[in-house]
């Protein structure tokens, strides 16, 4: 639908391809309400909570935007985080190689999970959703055995390193920035990128220019298996231990942060720049339901999934083709 | 007619397609009886029936939402949500049995219902719908519950999961074939069922030939719900005891039943007859896995080559 004379609320009810302007405003405005309601939120040590708690989020979120922009969608990166917080426990130890090693072959497994995913969506043909959710259970099963009581060990050299911090700066700070940096490049400043739209937008018509589709789907994939393979191990290090259980969470926050973000599940529009207002809204609702779980003295962690629900379902009414 | 019917495939496909799913349990029924003859008889293959009478009763609902090209994710978290609340509920009152169960099945309903309701009259696509679903219901049942669920479970409640007729035939597996049969006949003896058929194969042509698409849709999430309910209440019959971890694989079980069972994720092919060996197969598979003492890691790996080999096979079939 085009309009030349478009009024704000128009554009509100019909966000167009470059719509991240908007969700920084609906973000604006949620700031604005949140620090009215919950004044405790912008103390010091609760911002940079919140900043920790953000940034594995955005590390698995870049990688799930490139598949949704591509029109498809990864079920299983919660299962792949998981997993790979287990690979890293097993294998470390404290030497400098033992630790490059071990990260070599993190990135390695995402790699390859990642390129599982995308093989069966493209040569096998089976539905994207199908894929990653069948996947995700084989991830999940395979990190069920892995796991160990303990929680295996990870080295206290790669904990001080990733966890680094000066001040207000951090190492997690400078990673998210980082690989989003490296995903704008590729998405708006390649032809890479193009194609990635593209093949959301029309993946016919960009078959027929003579461009192999198949190989920029893969791609996709494994992008977000390697994100997930480096959140995996931003987790590990954190959390000094891995579970099988810890990336659970992820797989719906992080389609949440993108259909958030403006870029919908049918794929060709949106971008990097709402998936990151999208993180941030979905990190800052997360923590303002723990501090508002807190006064009242309830169990936050029981309300977060339905929340998690709830703002998913709107994002998707607010984004909805309107026909 | 129901479309199946217009589709005339050759002999061989049509053949496998429609009974491959007895010729695969044929195979592992023979599995089982070379691993555990002990366990290899009427009683044996009986107890199994029994334990699948809830996966099968989901199965069901499932199969009729993946008929119309959907899912249904949130139906594990339905099922625990009606567990833990029809045990918090009725607390051992053989007298509440009743007017609770009722009340279960319209809380499954409900959430069916708006399942449905997002996905037609919101145009949210099934998964992601579902899926937020189960993060509700879940939620919801945590604050039900606090974590630590609680109450007994009366006698009666007991006997529609436990009980058997003549001691040989398990209620809950007369009740489960009840149900298939019931669907069975809807699906391909009423106007219902063909419409049904009709709006999975081709929404655009119902539509114009005045199907009501999106009331047939909400129709068979709504029953999805219910009949997540309705096994809920055999479930904690069967189980006699209150636990959260009870719906967790109904979710995949169910899908895989349903895929195992012949059923196609493209939408207006396969039927109930099929999801009702699919759900057999699942937990002959599950006790089997237990046997040789493969644990739960192993189910899930397993059934999740299990269906991306199924729907793989029949989408190579499709393309060549």
């Amino acid at each position: 639908m085009i309009t030349n004379h478009s009024s704000f609320l128009s554009r509100l009810f019909h966000p167009e391809r470059h719509s991240s302007s908007l969700i920084w405003l609906v973000l604006a405005a949620l700031v604005i309400i949140v620090v009215t309601i919950v004044p405790e939120f912008v103390t010091p040590s609760n911002l940079s909570n919140v900043f920790v708690q953000m940034v594995p989020l955005g590390l698995v979120s870049v990688g799930q935007t490139f598949v949704i922009l591509a029109g498809g969608i990864d079920l299983s990166v919660g299962s792949q985080i998981s997993l790979v917080t287990l690979i890293a426990a097993n294998i470390m130890g404290d030497s400098v190689l033992s630790i490059l090693f071990s990260i070599f072959l993190c990135l390695l497994a995402g790699l390859a999970f990642g390129f599982l995913n995308g093989v069966l969506v493209h040569k096998v043909q089976i539905p994207p959703l199908i894929v990653t959710l069948c996947t995700g259970f084989i991830f999940q099963g395979i990190a069920y055995a892995l796991h160990k009581t303990t929680g295996g060990y990870i080295s206290a050299n790669f904990q001080k390193v990733i966890t680094a911090s000066w001040g207000v700066l951090s190492m997690p700070f400078f990673l998210f920035i980082f690989f989003l940096l490296i995903g704008f490049y590729l998405l708006n400043r390649t032809r890479f990128g193009r194609y990635i739209y593209a093949l959301g937008g029309n993946e016919e018509v960009l078959a027929n220019t003579g461009v192999n589709t198949g190989r920029i789907k893969v791609a996709s994939y494994v992008i977000a298996g390697v994100m997930a393979a480096i959140t995996g191990l931003y987790l590990a290090a954190r959390v000094k231990s891995g579970g099988a259980l810890y990336g659970v969470p992820f797989t719906l926050n992080s389609v949440t942060a993108v259909v958030v973000g403006g870029s919908p599940l049918s794929g060709g529009e949106g971008g990097l720049a709402g998936t990151t207002a999208g993180v941030v809204i979905v990190s800052m609702l997360n923590n303002v339901l723990n501090l508002i779980s807190f006064r009242f003295n309830l169990q936050s962690t029981f309300y977060k999934e339905i929340l998690t629900g709830v703002i998913l379902v709107i994002a998707m009414l607010f984004y909805r083709k309107r026909s | 007619m129901s479309a199946a019917r217009i589709r005339k495939p050759d002999q061989f496909s049509f053949f496998l397609k429609n009974y491959g799913i007895y010729l695969g349990l044929a195979a592992l029924l023979a599995i089982s009886g070379i691993i555990s003859p002990q366990s290899f008889n009427p009683t044996g293959l009986l107890n199994v029936a029994k334990q699948a009478a809830g996966l099968g009763i989901v199965a069901i609902g499932q199969t009729l939402v993946i008929l119309t090209g959907g899912i249904d994710l949130s139906v594990g978290s339905i099922v625990t949500f009606i567990h833990v609340y029809s045990v918090g509920t009725i607390l051992g009152k053989p007298e509440l049995v009743l007017p609770v169960s009722l009340l279960c099945l319209l809380i499954g309903l409900a959430f069916g219902f708006l399942n449905g309701l997002g996905v037609t009259r919101a145009q949210i696509s099934p998964f992601v719908m579902t899926l937020c679903m189960d993060f509700i219901v879940r939620g919801l049942y945590f604050i039900y519950t606090k974590g630590q669920p609680r109450g007994v479970v009366p006698d009666n409640l007991r006997f529609i999961g436990r009980g058997r007729i003549l001691s040989i035939v398990p209620v809950a597996v007369l009740i489960w074939l009840g149900v298939a049969f019931l669907l069975i006949f809807v699906l391909y003896r009423t106007t219902c069922g063909s419409r049904l058929y009709a709006v999975a194969a081709n929404p655009r042509s119902a539509r114009l030939s005045g199907v009501k698409n999106d009331r047939i849709l909400i129709v068979v999430y709504a029953i999805s719900g219910l009949l997540s309910a309705m096994a809920a209440l055999i479930i904690t019959g069967d189980m006699g005891a209150v636990s959260l971890g009870v719906g967790g694989d109904y979710s995949l079980d169910s899908v895989a039943s349903t895929v195992i069972g012949g059923t196609s994720f493209t939408g207006g092919i396969g039927g109930v007859e099929g999801t009702i060996a699919g759900a057999y197969i699942i937990r002959l598979l599950t006790s089997l896995l237990q046997k040789i003492n493969i644990s739960n890691t192993g189910k899930l790996i397993i059934q999740g080559v299990l269906i991306l080999a199924i729907v793989g096979a029949y989408s190579k079939k499709k393309n060549g």
